[in-house]
């Protein structure tokens, strides 16, 4: 009537389900899109006439701010497959995802700050994007921070999934409100836009390829990361029970 | 396990265990189990943390295990959710109350959330039942630890569950609790209807039900009457397992 | 035997009546402790105090301040009845019964948020005239059913969010806390529309030009929604 096929069989299927680290090729190439970016950034691109050489922290902000919402978005979907499947490969990946994405925003916003400076003239303005990309950050540190804040796994998991959705629905509804309150408001500050030669626009498609393979990279190494994390401590548990 | 002809009857509350599995963050705390429980009364034996208490929130629906289904008559216990909740009962060492409403307050809420016609004519008689008419009126979190099991069993009576589920009933209750509880279970179990109890004393869980369930890490490892419990020396088993314990 | 308790086995109950017993439940309690009530209106009361000092307004400024002043005691005290909810169901594990009860999960949500947005139009019932009356600030009674039906919109979004992340961190440590740290990056899209359209009622006596009215909505719309679809993952074990 019971049929204890138990432990051998669950270590298998551990094994199996490993996630290999990304290894030499992908580290190689990651460095090689890196070195590429940062010549076009540096060299290859024409300076800005308006600007000058300060319009180059563009091409390392757009690609962040890019990755950062793409990282919340995979976050989002893993959220909903983490909920659909019950598979704790998916919400493993999703924190690793809102982790990088994380990063990635906040280093949006200090390259943003420092461009604001240069062409607005401050470094801090209530603007739509600007301030939906603190909100986001907020959101987002309270995510992993209520991570921590569970004790139960399962329980955590589940948590987590259902804010991870949460805080994503509201990404588009907090920048269309804010959209609409500062343009219903004066306006003073406004964007100095510059005329993007054919040179700018290949260094920013090559800095944002760049970046988004150094995303998955990240995102890969961190996800694999957690599960060696979560082994360790199942280990620890196993000689606890001994 | 049919063999009870008298408990076996063709509408009884029959539960089924498919596979039931059930892991907590990674930890399996119960083993695949294939069951099938006949109408009656058993004893869900094993010491600490063979995962008794696991396996009963599983049946009563409010854990869902990692794997397998539960069946109540043949049908997932899932799909006919709020169909078999009102059928099923458990008793836990949580109060699943609200300790600032009063007894009676209490009893009519769940009474009305299992839709009873006059939730508070039952409330009543079962508070007279348990011995607590005369303190109706107060709030819960002025009872007495076994004056709050008695207010538990109520409510888990409230609705004439037929599949009832008790974990360690008897602890906090005094001698005069045990024995009321014993009688209120002798009248409330009818002929076709599920009782399973846990409790760290079998003899005392014997004068109540007729068969057992012994559990072992998550494992079924023994079940059976009362003179299988003898043969397989389940009492010496736990007793030796305890006494580990103690280390 | 068995037919005749299958014919009286009553029915149980549906998503309404389920959700109003929850509901219910709350507001009996309510009545005979007072606690967040109680909490609530010393809590408002220390509020205008404090601001009443830190701004110093009157006339045509308390005006055109008043509206974020009231929302932001909103939200605070939206988040103190909050956790006073969650903590209600937490002592004596009373959500176990919920659950084991035969109602939808969805009844427990839409009871929870129901009795989350009574105490929240308490709050403005109370604390709106009191404000009037300390900063000097006088309606008349277009405005105020103007007013009444932007705190009652707000309130439905704050509810479904605030019992919500509620449940979220209430299995945490610390959980009041995380609750009021979560809680406001998400209600944000409320604070705007909702100070918004008061201040457009307060100074032009309409619900003015922008499309305040539709997020505020779209945000109740998509929030209860949420709640109503996500709600059972966190009462599930």
């Amino acid at each position: 009537m019971s049929t204890p096929k138990a432990i051998s069989t669950a270590r298998a299927e551990e094994r199996t389900q490993r996630t290999r680290s990304s290894g030499a090729w992908a580290i190689a190439l990651v460095a090689l899109l890196v070195v590429t970016s940062l010549y076009m950034i540096f060299l290859y691109a024409p300076r800005e006439r308006v600007m000058g050489d300060v319009q180059r922290v563009f091409y390392i902000h757009l690609p962040l701010a890019w990755n950062g919402l793409l990282a919340f978005a995979v976050t989002f979907v893993l959220s909903i497959l983490y909920l659909k499947t019950r598979r704790a490969g998916f919400d493993r990946w999703a924190a690793a995802s809102a982790e990088v994405g994380l990063l990635f925003t906040t280093l949006m916003l200090l390259t943003g700050s420092l461009w604001a400076r240069a062409a607005w003239g401050t470094y801090w303005t209530w603007e739509p994007r600007l301030t939906t990309a603190f909100l986001l950050w907020l959101m987002y540190a309270f995510y992993l921070l209520l991570r921590r804040y569970i004790e139960n796994k399962d329980k955590m998991r589940l948590m987590a999934a259902v804010y991870g959705i949460v805080a994503f629905i509201n990404v588009p509804i907090v920048f269309m409100s804010i959209r609409w309150w500062r343009t219903l408001h004066p306006v003073v500050l406004k964007s100095s836009g510059f005329q993007m030669e054919p040179e700018m626009v290949q260094t920013l498609l090559v800095a944002l390829v760049s970046f988004t393979v150094f995303y998955g990279l990240l995102l890969w190494e961190r996800a694999r990361l957690a599960q060696v994390e979560e082994r360790v401590e199942r280990l620890r548990e196993r000689i606890r029970e001994v | 396990m049919s063999t009870n002809p008298s408990a076996s009857r063709a509408n009884g509350a029959k539960l089924e265990l498919r596979e039931v599995a059930k892991a907590i963050a990674g930890r399996r705390i119960l083993e695949p189990l294939s069951l099938v429980l006949e109408p009656g009364r058993y004893l869900l034996l094993g010491p600490n943390g063979a995962g008794k208490s696991t396996l009963l929130k599983l049946l009563a629906g409010l854990w869902r295990p990692s794997s397998g289904h539960v069946l109540y008559r043949g049908r997932d216990i899932y799909e006919l959710d709020g169909d078999y909740r009102r059928e099923v009962a458990l008793l836990t060492h949580e109060l699943g109350m609200y300790e600032e409403l009063t007894g009676l307050q209490n009893l009519v809420l769940f009474g009305a959330l299992y839709g009873l016609p006059r939730p508070r004519a039952r409330a009543q008689e079962l508070l007279e039942r348990v011995g607590l008419r005369f303190f109706a009126h107060e709030r819960v979190r002025a009872y007495s630890q076994g004056m709050k099991q008695r207010l538990a069993l109520a409510k888990a009576l409230l609705h004439r569950p037929r599949v009832l589920l008790l974990d360690e009933p008897f602890a906090g209750l005094d001698l005069r609790g045990a024995e009321l509880l014993q009688q209120i279970l002798e009248e409330a179990v009818s002929p076709g209807s599920l009782l399973i109890l846990t409790t760290h004393d079998p003899e005392r869980g014997f004068r109540i039900a007729e068969r057992f369930l012994y559990l072992e890490r998550g494992v079924l490892r023994a079940y059976g009457d009362r003179a299988r419990f003898d043969a397989e020396g389940i009492r010496e088993r736990l007793r030796g397992i305890r006494d580990v314990g103690v280390f | 035997m068995t037919a005749t308790r299958a014919a009286t086995k009553p029915r149980a109950p549906g998503l309404l009546r389920g959700s109003w017993l929850v509901l219910r439940k709350d507001l009996v309690y309510e009545l005979e402790n007072r606690e967040t009530l109680a909490v609530l209106v010393v809590f408002s009361l220390a509020v205008a105090f404090v601001f009443a000092f830190a701004f110093d307004l009157s006339g045509a400024e308390a005006r055109r301040f008043l509206p974020g002043l009231l929302w932001m005691t909103f939200l605070f005290a939206s988040v103190l009845g909050f956790s006073k909810g969650a903590a209600l169901e937490r002592r004596g594990a009373g959500y176990l019964g919920l659950l084991l009860a035969p109602i939808p999960k969805e009844a427990i949500f839409l009871g929870k948020a129901g009795s989350a947005f009574a105490f929240l139009v308490f709050t403005q019932l109370f604390v709106t005239p009191l404000f009037l009356v300390f900063f000097g600030v006088k309606v008349g009674s277009g405005e105020f059913g103007l007013l009444a039906l932007i705190f009652l919109l707000g309130s439905v979004g704050l509810a479904a969010v605030g019992t919500l992340l509620a449940q979220i961190c209430q299995v945490a440590r610390s959980g009041d806390v995380l609750l009021s740290l979560g809680y406001f990056p998400l209600v944000v899209p409320v604070l705007i529309a909702a100070t918004q359209l008061s201040s457009a009622v307060l100074t032009t006596q309409s619900l003015g030009e922008g499309p305040w009215l539709q997020l505020l909505l779209a945000f109740d719309l998509i929030y209860s929604t949420a709640g109503w679809l996500l709600f059972r993952y966190l009462v599930e074990e």
